[in-house]
């Protein structure tokens, strides 16, 4: 019976050793604000330290991917604001409520740039972008994980990707008019 | 069909998306939050005896227990957020027993009662870093959870054999070697079966109406009722 239980222990720290910085990252390009990535991080593990009997062996990063999956959309529900880039003017009016961009770091800068990206990319697309353009996976591996066919897989990410492309041109030509003023 | 290029080595994507992309290469969980996933491995411990041994001691009850504890953990994640599992994770190394209650709930219960209390304790607590080395920790925690299933075990065969007197006596030095132990419900609902056996109706009484008021919405409760009532003259 102790062996049991030491198998699964070492079992969950070696998943977690594998796989927190992917499911800290997943829940951040989720939504999830970076101030609650810890605590949706710590609740995606205890999850899997439930069911850790119901997860098999190579397939820790799906299951784990489909737990922070779930649990970002919980939080995101629960964020009273709400973003959408889209709207021009809102996506306006979020860049004059930054900071002063040399106030902020360059890579913090960007990466909340992105996260202002992803957030403009529906619930649909949005996680099949992050699992190919983020975690480079392949689309063979995100049809795995995300039980979906790869035609399916194909088309959300080319969805995606033109959204994105299409707030990012956007996102570029509200910052270089911040820059002008 | 041929597999997409990622932007980040694409070529032709803007330099403005490759500078996002890249941003999120840096991107690094804190030292807390390794350190908090790392706090919940003694629940995928209780986990792995769950369905066993933990079942077997006790049809539901048990298995509600430990479940019981995880709930509470569960809550205590979401309500206390940071500090929770940090807090347990350390607790274990103050409290040896605690390890073995399999989901922490001791001290996640007392954080929810007294959240505001035990703020300064738990921002305390925190400084204490865990011990360096999980796996030696790990151990103990793993022995003494299958120490408490195995006490469990030989109260229920004495019971099972007819000898009360040796149960009660068992369900005694379970609760005296771990006062905080995963089982201490089911180890009062298994004293009043041992007391029962011994054909103290009245002692059956007593420890049925102590059991009830100490756990009115016990899985247990049905069955202590019932003992309760074949000991009523």
């Amino acid at each position: 019976m102790r062996a049991r239980i030491v198998d699964a222990e070492n079992r969950f720290e070696a998943v977690v050793a594998k796989h927190l910085d992917f499911v800290s990252r997943t829940l951040l390009a989720l939504g999830v604000p970076s101030t609650g990535v810890d605590d949706a991080a710590q609740q995606v593990f205890l999850v899997a330290a439930q069911k850790l009997d119901a997860i098999e062996a190579g397939a820790e990063r799906a299951f784990l991917f489909a737990i922070a999956r779930g649990v970002a959309a919980n939080v995101r529900r629960s964020r009273a604001r709400s973003r959408e880039l889209a709207d021009e003017d809102v996506l306006d009016a979020q860049l004059d409520d930054t900071p002063d961009p040399e106030e902020l770091c360059a890579s913090k800068r960007d990466r909340e740039m992105l996260e202002r990206l992803l957030d403009g990319l529906t619930d649909e697309v949005r996680p099949i972008f992050v699992l190919h353009e983020i975690e480079g996976l392949t689309m063979a591996e995100i049809a795995r994980v995300c039980d979906l066919a790869h035609g399916t897989v194909a088309s959300r990410l080319r969805r995606a990707r033109d959204a994105f492309h299409a707030a990012a041109r956007r996102l570029r030509l509200g910052q270089e008019r911040l820059e002008s003023r | 069909m041929s597999e997409p290029r990622r932007l980040l080595l694409d070529p032709d994507a803007a330099d403005f998306e490759h500078e996002l992309l890249r941003a999120w290469g840096d991107e690094q969980p804190s030292r807390a939050a390794r350190d908090r996933a790392m706090g919940l491995v003694a629940i995928a411990g209780a986990g792995a005896v769950g369905a066993h041994a933990v079942g077997a001691l006790a049809p539901n009850a048990a298995a509600t227990s430990v479940a019981a504890a995880v709930k509470w953990s569960t809550l205590g994640v979401i309500l206390i957020g940071g500090a929770t599992a940090g807090v347990s994770y350390v607790a274990r190394d103050r409290h040896p027993d605690v390890g073995a209650e399999t989901g922490t709930a001791t001290p996640i219960r007392t954080q929810i009662a007294v959240p505001t209390a035990n703020a300064r304790a738990t921002a305390e607590e925190i400084q204490s870093p865990p011990s360096p080395s999980p796996r030696s920790a790990r151990t103990p925690r793993a022995d003494m959870l299958a120490e408490q299933i195995a006490m469990m075990d030989g109260v229920r065969a004495a019971i099972a054999s007819g000898g009360g007197a040796h149960a009660v006596r068992l369900v005694d030095d379970y609760e005296r070697r771990f006062p905080r132990g995963a089982f201490l419900e089911e180890a009062e609902a298994l004293r009043v079966d041992a007391i029962a056996k011994t054909a103290n109706f009245a002692a059956t009484r007593h420890a049925a109406d102590r059991f009830l008021v100490a756990h009115p919405s016990s899985p247990h409760a049905a069955r202590i009722r019932t003992l309760s009532s074949a000991a009523t003259p």
